[in-house]
């Protein structure tokens, strides 16, 4: 299983020059925003919440996992700037990952790889919208997978949705198990 | 007519009509404002130099009315002609111009050194009370504050261009009593965001959108969302519609598009990223501002500075423990408008004096 992880999710680690391939744009947008460690966090980040230690019953949260292709002076500032920094554990790529409930993603296309292979689906956190439309037949894989969070508020309601009901992983496997035609 | 043949004639009619608007009697001062975000900046000095001297603005936008009437004319001037064949800068060069004030937008937007005149001398009119800009190719540059000074000194350790301690007229301006408003609000200030495109708008108005939930969510007071002004024109319109679609039906948010600074009246406390907004608010009401989540690093004199003005939250809990504390901080924030900012009060009368000195060497 471990073997077979690696060789699946090659294409998905982290790489160290992803912001030099941005546009001119978004290399100014980077610039801009380099002030402000929490935005930048929002540029590229993948919270992946681990429910092991979460328990209603003790009070515990879970830990967050915490895939950054932010430059690691950025990633490391936002994890200080948060005073339970001791959950926050950095990642690289998406190995090793089977005991985690959920990913939370602005837009990356990388929700795809985490939801099919590890059976559990993304919440795509966009404060910036009042909903998304996805009916859409284009949009058929992200009815399976997302759910869709946005605000603050929401995006609590969906991750604790996540650690407590499987119920949409069953979805994704369900759908992983039919065939195409 | 081809483009070489379009820009010659384009070069021809503009100098002759500013021409027409220069005196061949008094000095002609030309403030050149490309981009009218920072008119504000200027507080009545062209009226002041009006008094004297003939002063132009040359302007690229419509600019309001009441401003436009401190100059002696204006005229609208263009830097650029882009057609389908391409595009070429226009080149107009006016030895009778004795001195041109140009706003930091200038030179960001790749307009030449030596537009409008190459023998008039040129000063530099900063927009931050704090921030000394990293290109300066003028004769003069106005620094509003010692910090300023400390900052460009560090930034161009050989420079050649004189500093004028001048103060800043927007501030000056501030400290005049306004009308009696209501101290009923927390005030949320970022700085520009410049996105042009669907993805940065969205990370943008999502971040902003975030603090907004959680003020409304944490506080009883009204919520102002004053959006840069650059807002209502430029590629950031996109982010900010997203902004107040999102809050659309909450009663309890404004968003503050009033001009200038009327909305410092109203504010208890305002939180910026890092804006320098920050201090032409706190300086002028001796009210604290909160930065919230900025990057710590020594070439942002905003942040820098930033305790001396009120606090720095880097996180949410440490932004409730301040707002719930609500601490007189008006003495400290005195104490270093003394220390720090130039000419407080009578900045334009010192910036008239400083000009007068270098037309009459």
């Amino acid at each position: 299983m471990e073997k077979k992880e690696s060789e699946g999710l090659q294409g998905i680690r982290r790489s160290g020059q992803e912001r030099d391939l941005l546009p001119g744009s978004a290399k100014e947008t980077w610039r801009l925003l380099r002030f402000c460690q929490t935005a930048v966090s929002f540029w590229s980040v993948c919270l992946i919440w681990r429910p092991m230690s979460f328990s209603e019953e003790t009070g515990r949260r879970a830990d967050i996992l915490y895939l950054s292709k932010n430059p690691q002076n950025i990633t490391q500032a936002t994890i200080n700037a948060l005073e339970d920094r001791n959950r926050i554990v950095l990642i690289d790529s998406l190995q090793n990952l089977q005991d985690t409930c959920c990913l939370v993603t602005t837009t990356s296309h990388i929700a795809y790889a985490y939801a099919f292979y590890y059976q559990k689906p993304a919440i795509f956190f966009m404060p910036s919208f009042n909903s998304i439309d996805i009916d859409a037949p284009q949009f058929i894989m992200l009815q399976i997978i997302a759910l869709f969070a946005h605000s603050l508020e929401s995006l609590k309601e969906q991750v604790l949705f996540c650690m407590r009901d499987s119920s949409k992983g069953e979805e994704i496997a369900e759908f992983l198990g039919r065939s195409l035609i | 007519m081809n483009l070489k043949q379009q820009v010659r004639k384009i070069e021809i009619d503009l100098t002759n009509n500013i021409k027409k608007l220069l005196s061949p009697t008094k000095k002609n001062i030309v403030i050149f404002l490309p981009i009218g975000t920072y008119y504000k900046q200027l507080g009545n000095l062209p009226k002041k130099l009006s008094q004297k001297h003939n002063v132009v603005l040359a302007k690229m936008t419509p600019m309001p009315i009441d401003f436009e009437s401190q100059f002696s004319s204006n005229i609208s001037v263009g830097w650029l002609v882009r057609t389908t064949d391409g595009e070429m800068p226009i080149h107009i060069d006016l030895k009778e111009i004795d001195i041109i004030i140009e706003m930091d937008s200038s030179h960001l937007i790749g307009i030449e050194d030596d537009f409008l005149s190459k023998t008039a001398k040129r000063i530099f009119m900063p927009h931050s009370m704090l921030q000394a800009p990293k290109v300066s190719p003028h004769d003069y540059v106005i620094a509003p504050s010692k910090i300023f000074v400390e900052c460009y000194k560090r930034i161009h350790p050989n420079h050649i261009n004189q500093l004028i301690y001048g103060g800043y007229p927007k501030f000056d301006i501030s400290l005049t009593p306004s009308l009696a408003r209501a101290i009923d609000r927390i005030t949320y200030a970022p700085t520009l965001r410049i996105v042009d495109f669907m993805f940065a708008s969205s990370v943008c108005a999502g971040y902003d959108a975030n603090i907004l939930e959680w003020l409304l969510n944490n506080t009883d007071e009204k919520i102002a969302y004053r959006p840069h002004p650059s807002a209502y024109s430029k590629e950031i319109t996109e982010m900010y519609g997203m902004l107040k679609s999102r809050f659309v039906s909450e009663s309890r948010l404004i968003f503050d598009e009033s001009p200038g600074d009327r909305f410092y009246a109203q504010t208890r406390i305002l939180i910026t990223d890092c804006s320098t907004t920050a201090y032409t608010f706190s300086l002028s009401t001796l009210r604290p501002s909160i930065f919230f989540a900025p990057l710590e690093s020594d070439d942002i004199e905003m942040v820098k500075h930033a305790h001396r003005i009120g606090y720095v939250a880097k996180n949410f809990r440490e932004l409730k423990r301040i707002l719930e504390k609500n601490e007189d901080k008006s003495q400290e924030i005195a104490a270093f408008r003394e220390e720090c900012v130039f000419n407080i009060g009578r900045s334009e009368e010192a910036i008239c004096e400083a000009i007068d000195s270098i037309l009459t060497p």
